[in-house]
């Protein structure tokens, strides 16, 4: 390490050699994380909290997919509807998430997961939610994602994947299966 | 190397108590958001019964067990603990990387459903700086002078990382307007379900009227994230720094998602709040010499 004035004395010289030293350790440090950072990210699909690659809006041309909840009145032994609906058209009331404390992107991330929908999994998402529907009402999940068409005007569309009832659930036939 | 090491860490200049006293806050803060994210992860976790995406040490090791018996919450009383008494010079090189190696269980914890969050990685980074200047120096000017050069590296290379991991995950045309588009219509529908309501605002507006003006915002933005690394040189730091809250004030208004932790940090490391110490208390003795002076001559 060069220091910015040439030494003139034995002090200066010890000093400079004490930086040099110093600055040393620190270029061995910051390699070796790096080096650590590097293969941490690169053996776990770029994550490995708080090393990343900060992915973070990376995939720009890929539709997305999220996740909108509704409490809806509706019976068990009603005959529920699967037909996607735009969002103004969506039925029943908001099921607010901010009010149960549960991020939107764990919802989302829930609904993606490939993993079956077995009761285990309904019992997760229960536990997600924090909340039950009152007796004659279900919770809807949609899965909400852009229709991209070359021919059509972009629209949003909602799928109903699943009603959570007070006790029961009915899965939609035509995109889950109960595993 | 020896010119970029010496713009990181700068050993050879003489500490002010500003200096000290800074860094003190910084340490601090950094520790108090560790404290906080951890209870937080620790109560959120609780809403969560299985691991369904194992991030981190979660892929060699079955974190199963801490969503039982309110383990999470014990893990956070620990990791405040362990901040608190490493900050306090308590055992520091036992505390922190103790709290360390708990908060990151934390995280993959809380986050094991499949979509992982970054707004608390700068908090990380830092308690992870601030542990190894603990653990690999003695001189307490040398350790702080590390954790703040190590600090500016890493925050500099993590934007970077995020401009590449953009140009490989999409290409040139990621700075494309139409894309900015679809996130806004994405993020509406993530506001709807958060509030049960939203609105776009003005310059969410705007942008969706405007597909130049949408390109020139991501264009900016993906620029500054490139230019993050100017943040290992003294001469640009604090522009860069500041860039970059500009950059991410842009992001929480036009696509409403909000980066406090990266905002203070940023602010915390790119002002010049030594010198600012310094000229206070300059000011503070200066005024009680002058009112004191009777004082003066205890000295």
């Amino acid at each position: 390490m060069q220091s910015p004035n040439k030494p003139t004395s034995a002090s200066d010289l010890i000093k400079q050699s004490q930086f040099s030293g110093l600055y040393k350790k620190s270029r061995r440090i910051l390699i070796a994380v790096f080096l650590i950072y590097a293969a941490l990210v690169a053996s776990n699909r770029g994550e490995f909290w708080p090393f990343s690659i900060y992915p973070m809006f990376s995939s720009a041309d890929r539709p997305w997919v999220r996740a909108i909840v509704r409490n809806v009145e509706v019976m068990p032994s009603d005959s529920v509807h699967w037909t996607p609906v735009d969002v103004p058209d969506l039925p029943g009331d908001p099921f607010v998430l901010d009010d149960h404390n549960v991020l939107a992107n764990d919802v989302a991330a829930f609904l993606n997961s490939p993993d079956p929908w077995n009761p285990m999994r309904l019992e997760d998402l229960r536990t997600l939610l924090g909340a039950s529907p009152s007796n004659g009402r279900a919770f809807v999940l949609y899965r909400v994602e852009e229709e991209r068409d070359v021919d059509e005007p972009l629209r949003v569309r909602c799928t109903p994947l699943l009603y959570l009832f007070p006790e029961t659930e009915e899965l939609n036939p035509n995109v889950l299966s109960k595993g | 190397m020896s010119s970029l090491l010496q713009q990181l860490f700068d050993f050879e200049r003489p500490e002010t108590s500003g200096d000290r006293l800074f860094y003190r806050g910084f340490e601090g803060a950094v520790m108090l958001a560790t404290t906080v994210l951890s209870w937080y992860w620790g109560l959120y976790a609780m809403k969560i019964a299985h691991v369904a995406s194992p991030l981190g040490l979660a892929r060699f090791l079955d974190v199963s067990f801490v969503y039982e018996h309110d383990l999470t919450l014990w893990i956070a009383a620990v990791v405040s603990i362990c901040c608190f008494a490493g900050w306090m010079r308590v055992a520091p090189r036992v505390a922190y990387p103790l709290a360390l190696l708990l908060f990151h269980l934390q995280y993959v914890s809380r986050f094991s459903l499949g979509k992982t969050a970054h707004g608390a990685n700068f908090v990380g980074m830092s308690l992870l700086g601030i542990t190894l200047a603990i653990l690999f120096f003695q001189d307490p000017l040398h350790q702080r002078r590390f954790a703040l050069g190590y600090l500016y590296f890493f925050l500099g290379l993590a934007y970077v990382l995020a401009a590449s991991s953009k140009l490989v995950g999409t290409g040139l045309a990621w700075s494309s307007g139409d894309h900015l588009w679809s996130w806004i219509r994405e993020r509406h529908v993530d506001l709807l379900a958060t509030n049960g309501e939203h609105s776009l605002n003005v310059l969410q507006r705007i942008a969706l009227n405007d597909y130049a003006l949408s390109t020139a915002f991501l264009a900016a933005g993906l620029l500054t994230e490139f230019a993050g690394f100017l943040m290992w040189f003294r001469r640009t730091r604090t522009w860069i720094m500041l860039a970059l809250v500009g950059l991410h004030l842009g992001v929480s208004l036009i696509l409403e998602i909000q980066f406090p932790l990266y905002i203070a940090e940023l602010l915390l490391l790119a002002l010049p709040w030594p010198q600012w110490i310094d000229l206070v208390r300059d000011a503070v003795y200066a005024r009680s010499t002058t009112t004191l002076p009777e004082m003066r001559t205890h000295y």
